[in-house]
């Protein structure tokens, strides 16, 4: 049997296939197509050649729905709210992100006022209902969204995170009388207060609902046309995978899925090779990505922004600069010099591309460098200037008076402490020290640059995983399911009833289980974590600490010190004699898939083999050094090969730097293991 | 020393990170939502001589005043008596604090090799600094002991160790004082964050480079501030407004008090001569100056060089004329708890004066005023103490391409976040009951004004007060531009439990009962352009949406609304318009006026 992964990109679809008998991987890459993002998903899969009911597990992501959120094609969608509270939604937090702009403009809500209706009901915030909900209203609204034809409804009421009761009222008489439209309730999605983010949530949901079914069927459809039979596994943005129909009922959960498939493959392959502590790290045209894997899970964060849009759902915590191979270097009316955010994107690219960019890129700057071989850019198949580059660099180095060399250099340092900057902020900051961490680098221009990465923050290791430019998609192929709930639930540590809190923790596994049901997961395979967000009372943030699936009161004096524990960890302070209160409970909920086995390279000796080596090249180096690089391709590596630095590596979608104090050996799967000697 | 671009860059990416590291500590580990959600604080990393090398957005109105801070310490406890570890807090207004009472800047130096070289400081908006009514602040104050318990620069910690003493003297002062030491002690934790990131770049790139990339980045901020200052024709422009003064409502101390601002654009430099502001007051509306220089700043940023980070090197090609005894430099001890109200608008004023210059950079008046409330009483839950500060958001005014935003903070207020109603439900006894749009709010115009928004609390099971301090509601309402019309203002309105209805704008401490309902309501923004150029169909979008009533449709733009099928009547529309331009000049005509053209 076979596991394939499609991976949905702006320009190719990625496809990775394994062999679960022997192990061996088969990629592919097609153009996608935007029109209907499924056809060039059928088509990454064809190339493999084999009959889909050979496949025992296909996982898909897909940028369907952070397509229609940023392009504005998501459906026409209503908003059901408590009264007087229809302008949440358009109201927001009232902040404005930009101090100085006079003229600033904030995100336009995805529903207009006049299909935001208003509900007389009314819960308080410990769940007991004010005021009953008016039926009388309801009816209203039926024959009005009926009128306007609206295809999707989101209902966000206050407060109805400590009760849903309402909301399921309005959710059954909807489903009733308006078979015709798909309805998102917000408590379905997170029990979590914060009416305006939970709104937004909700809303965005509802959005997207009616386009991904429509995708979704029109895929399985495709997909089943070609005799494949099972579930149709969807990534999501937390780092796990749900079947497609539970996407089709919480589609929000698949927004960031490809980068989240990156940071999941990246935990996988560290936990593969003995690896707890991992930071992903995903470059390409225009941006790199990174994300921090602790204990074998990517961290999560619930504070995120799609187009400026709250979303109150875990998302693997990416962080992401505008520092990618076409990224721009510019000089600003002062005289500075900057590297990105603008990239030359695809189109037209590097100016060594020769498709009419002139504007110097790090593309450029590693080929000014000596780092890019211009004869063997992707594998040969296109051709690329390095006059152009050179020219473009020109630019920059006039201005300063520098060699064109040095002024390539200069970029790629710039672009590197940019990224370096950002990896600091993601572990420092949080307390964690980068020396216990291993970077996985890929994207086309991963391998380029962390090398030198690791090296400014005394990373001890880089691996470069085997087809680092589909890696997002081998990610999916190694994910497991995943649902995470989440409840707010506001009481003081010490004196919160021990009994409430797990009634609270079996509701919330419930709704984890409930779905596992549907996805055909066996109990045995359910792992189930518990978690409490805490803070001292009085402050309003809170941090995540383990919690027991069976809570007593002798279980309280060990989570306030956990918590202590992180407040110092993360901030540098602490007040552990202060009192604790609970904000959040959470269930997060993993379903075991079975691990294919990864295939193994064959075994060479510690040297390469001669034809591995294919000659030098030099590289500039800074102070006007040049130094001699050895050139590999890595398809010729064999497992047990050790190439000492400075060398480069390369394979047609990347290229690997080994740095002069650094050695590469390759890992029996073929990996590359990069560590400071 | 000259430092190569690259290592520059390198240099100044790495302070604006520091810097924003402040921040992120602050936010996290604070206590009072004033903090955590209100946003209600600036940082930023600045060199031995208090120049901010890099800032990070909160409040802008307090960016400028921190850099004053620096030099009051170095003033009152002097230069050599600072040492390594050393922590320094004030909130005096006339000594460090330079805002009012409940601002309290915390500021670290960075030493290295014995010698400060930099500092990380942060000021932050505590709940309660004492005062004669909980929150700081006051509409009818008339000194500024009664505004507060105030510290000089003092130090908070000695070389490292925590001054236990200073500690106890902030908690005896407070009425919750859980709240405001929790506070302070997250400010502590992100100044030393802050100074230690500063010393690390020096470390790694070395004490010259170091300082010379600090001067390079002041002088690139020079340049792109003065090659901003270019596109902006040489003229003197100048603009007016009246604030509706202070006090009680109903028990006055000042009327309406002028300001003016005479905007002088010469080349590659600009003066903000206030010469004709009124004379210092007698209640709490009052300036200390380094707030009017850093509202001064604020309002040149934005109309110089609103998309790039800011540092001291970009207000050099800037003078600021103040005249003594004004208020907007006020006098020791003169009260000024409400020194926000003048500053907000400053921004607003200038925008205005440079209506003519730039047309296609300006946006009619905002709401412009914090609309700052707190409400303070026992919990009947929990048998605490509790206040609560907040600002509401109001309307922006219309710009020159689209209409104005609906409920954002002032400008002032920068990036401020609202208190969700959820997170209130929990903390405060009290139910809210709306947060809503107010229909005909924003000014008619072209580009029609923002909408100001309402938000009522229902007071439940305890007697509680209330403060607030609304301004620009009588004498300057949101002003429109280029023929707009003006923004509907702010009010705030108490529905009492026996069914009386009281409209306040300014009052200290005024009692409520249970079951009273407060109710916020916040002003629109002006309109931009005449509201008869407006297109009809936009005007029917607005009602369809109900941001405009049919009423004021036919009003103000002059356009008949078929309501029962929701259709633009055209013939009755151009009649009516008709009918109204022969009334009204076709174009309306700004009122500022342009003195000279040099």
């Amino acid at each position: 049997m076979f596991r394939i992964s499609t991976d949905v990109g702006g320009t190719f679809t990625d496809g990775v296939m394994l062999d679960e008998d022997s192990g061996a991987l088969s990629v592919s890459k097609v153009l996608s197509t935007p029109q209907n993002p499924a056809i060039g998903t059928v088509r990454s899969v064809e190339k493999f050649g084999i009959s889909l009911d050979e496949v025992s597990f296909f996982v898909h992501g897909t940028t369907v729905v952070i397509n229609a959120l940023i392009e504005g094609k998501g459906a026409k969608t209503s908003l059901i709210t408590t009264r007087g509270f229809r302008d949440v939604l358009e109201i927001g937090r009232s902040n404005r992100t930009e101090m100085y702009d006079a003229l600033y403009r904030k995100p336009r809500p995805l529903v207009p006022r006049y299909l935001r209706f208003e509900v007389t009901e009314r819960i308080a915030a410990d769940g007991e209902i004010l005021v009953p909900l008016n039926a009388d209203d309801l009816a209203m609204i039926i024959d009005q969204l009926r009128r306007e034809g609206v295809e999707s409804v989101a209902v966000c009421f206050l407060n109805a995170y400590a009760n849903p009761d309402h909301e399921q009222q309005v959710g059954q008489h909807l489903r009733e009388h308006c078979p015709g439209i798909t309805v998102s309730l917000s408590h379905n999605i997170t029990r979590r207060y914060y009416e305006y983010e939970r709104t937004s949530t909700t809303v965005q949901n509802a959005y997207v609902m009616p386009v991904v079914q429509t995708y979704l069927r029109s895929l399985e459809q495709q997909l089943a046309e070609r005799r494949f039979g099972r579930d149709l596994q969807i990534m999501q943005s937390n780092g796990g995978v749900m079947t497609s129909a539970v996407a089709r009922e919480i589609p929000i959960a698949m927004v960031e899925s490809g980068p989240a498939a990156g940071a999941i493959g990246a935990a996988q392959l560290a936990a593969l090779l003995g690896y707890e502590n991992v930071i992903s790290y995903d470059m390409g045209g225009t941006t790199a990505k990174t994300s921090i894997i602790r204990g074998g899970l990517p961290e999560t964060t619930d504070q995120y922004l799609v187009e400026g849009r709250p979303l109150l759902l875990p998302v693997v915590d990416l962080r992401e600069i505008g520092a990618g191979g076409g990224s721009i270097a510019w000089i600003d009316e002062a005289g500075a010099l900057h590297v990105g955010p603008q990239s030359a994107g695809a189109d037209p690219g590097p100016a060594c591309y020769m498709a009419g960019g002139s504007e110097p890129t790090v593309t450029d700057a590693n080929l000014q460098l000596g780092i890019l071989d211009p004869a063997y850019f992707l594998g040969g198949e296109m051709e690329i200037s390095p006059q152009l580059a050179q020219q473009a660099i020109e630019k920059i180095a006039s201005r300063f008076g520098l060699t064109a060399d040095e002024a390539a250099l200069g970029i790629i340092k710039i672009v590197n402490t940019n990224m370096a900057g950002l990896l600091q902020s993601m572990t420092v900051k949080r307390g964690y020290d980068p020396r216990e961490f291993a970077v996985v680098a890929f994207g086309g221009a991963g391998p380029i640059h962390a090398t030198a990465i690791a090296r400014e923050l005394s990373i001890p290791t880089v691996i470069v995983p085997v087809f680092p430019g589909v890696f997002s998609a081998w990610g999916m192929l190694m994910a497991d399911l995943r649902h995470d709930f989440a409840r707010t639930y506001i009481e003081p540590l010490n004196g919160a009833d021990a009994t409430k809190i797990n009634q609270m923790f079996r509701d919330l596994e419930r709704q984890v289980k409930g779905l596992f049901e549907r996805e055909n997961i066996e109990n045995e395979n359910i792992v189930l974590t518990y978690e409490m967000d805490l803070r001292y009372s009085g402050q309003e943030h809170t941090l995540g600490v383990p919690a027991p699936a069976k809570m007593t009161d002798a279980d309280k004096e060990g989570l306030g010190r956990a918590f202590d524990e992180a407040h110092y960890r993360v901030y540098g302070h602490n007040a552990p004699d202060e009192a604790k209160e609970i904000v959040s409970l959470k269930v997060i909920g993993i379903g075991k898939v079975k691990k294919p086995i990864l295939q193994a390279l064959k075994r060479g000796r510690q040297n390469p083999a001669a034809q591995a080596k294919i000659g030098k090249r030099r590289v500039y180096v800074g102070n006007g050094r040049y130094q001699e690089f050895s050139i590999y391709r890595r398809d010729r590596l064999l497992a047990g090969n050790v190439i000492p630095g400075p060398a480069i590596i390369e394979e047609p979608t990347a290229t690997t730097v080994v740095e002069s104090d650094q050695t590469c050996s390759v890992d029996q799967y073929g990996n590359l293991v990069i560590s400071l000697s | 020393m000259k430092v190569d671009p690259i290592t520059l860059e390198v240099i100044r990416n790495r302070l604006i990170a520091a810097s924003r590291d402040i921040r992120r500590t602050v936010e996290r580990a604070a206590y009072s939502p004033v903090l955590y959600e209100v946003v209600d604080f600036s940082c930023g990393i600045f060199d031995s001589e208090a120049n901010t090398i890099a800032e990070t957005p909160g409040l802008p109105s307090f960016l400028g005043s921190l850099g004053y801070a620096i030099k009051s310490t170095y003033h009152t406890i002097g230069r050599e008596k600072l040492k390594p570890g050393d922590v320094v807090l004030c909130n005096d207004p006339y000594n460090g604090g330079g805002t009012h009472c409940p601002d309290i800047v915390v500021l670290c130096p960075a030493f290295y090799e014995g010698k400060i070289y930099g500092w990380a400081a942060f000021r932050g908006h505590t709940v309660d600094m004492g005062g004669i009514y909980p929150g700081g602040w006051y509409s009818n104050t008339t000194s500024v002991f009664q505004e507060g318990f105030r510290l000089p620069p003092v130090k908070i910690l000695v070389e490292g160790e925590p001054n236990e003493d200073v500690f106890r003297l902030i908690g005896a002062n407070s009425r919750v004082p859980d709240a405001v030491l929790g506070d302070i002690r997250a400010m502590i934790a992100a100044v030393r964050t802050g100074s230690r990131r500063f010393l690390e770049a020096i470390e790694k790139y070395g004490l010259g480079v170091m300082l010379g990339a600090l001067q390079q980045i002041l002088d690139q901020g020079e340049r792109m501030s003065r090659a901003a200052i270019r596109c902006i024709p040489n003229g003197i422009y100048s603009a007016e407004a009246f604030l509706d003064g202070d006090g009680n409502d109903d028990m006055p101390l000042d009327e309406e008090l002028r300001l003016k601002v005479t905007v002088i654009v010469e080349d590659d430099e600009i003066t903000l001569d206030f010469t004709g502001t009124d004379q210092q007051s007698r209640g709490p509306m009052n300036v200390p100056e380094p707030s009017t220089i850093c509202a001064s700043r604020y309002a040149f940023k934005i109309v110089t060089t609103p998309n790039l980070p800011s540092n001291e090197g970009f207000f050099r090609p800037l003078k600021i004329i103040i005249p003594e005894g004004s208020l907007l430099k006020a006098q020791f001890p003169a009260a000024c708890a409400m020194w926000p109200t003048p500053t907000n608008v400053i921004p607003d004023l200038v925008l205005k004066a440079l209506a003519p210059a730039i047309p296609d950079r300006v946006r009619a008046g905002h709401f412009g005023d914090c609309m700052a409330n707190f409400i303070y009483g026992t919990d009947p839950r929990t048998g605490r103490y509790y206040v609560c500060a907040e600002g509401d958001a109001g309307g922006y005014g219309g710009k020159p391409d689209e209409d104005g935003e609906c409920a954002l903070f002032c400008m002032n207020l920068g990036d401020t976040y609202n208190v969700p109603a959820e997170v209130e439900e929990v903390r405060f006894p009290w139910r809210v009951e709306r947060f809503e749009l107010i229909q005909d709010s924003g000014g008619a115009g072209r580009f029609r004004g923002g909408l100001g928004a309402r938000r009522d609390y229902w007071i439940i099971g305890h007697q509680a007060g209330l403060t607030v301090t609304t301004d620009r509601v009588n004498c300057c309402p949101p002003w429109g531009l280029f023929g707009g019309k003006d923004g509907r203002p702010s009010i705030t309105v108490v529905y009492r439990n026996d069914g009386r209805e009281e409209r306040w704008r300014k009052i200290s401490n005024l009692p409520l009962a249970p079951n009273d309902v407060v109710s916020f309501e916040t002003g629109g923004g002006g309109g931009y352009g005449s509201p008869l150029e407006r297109a009809p169909e936009r005007v029917l979008q607005d009602v369809i949406n109900g941001y405009v009533s049919g009423e004021k449709a036919r009003e103000e733009y002059g356009v008949v609304i078929e309501e029962n099928q929701m259709i633009v009547d055209i013939k009755a529309t151009n009649e009516m318009r008709r009918k109204k331009r022969e009334g009204f000049p076709r174009q309306g005509k700004c009122t500022v006026q342009k003195h000279a053209q040099t």
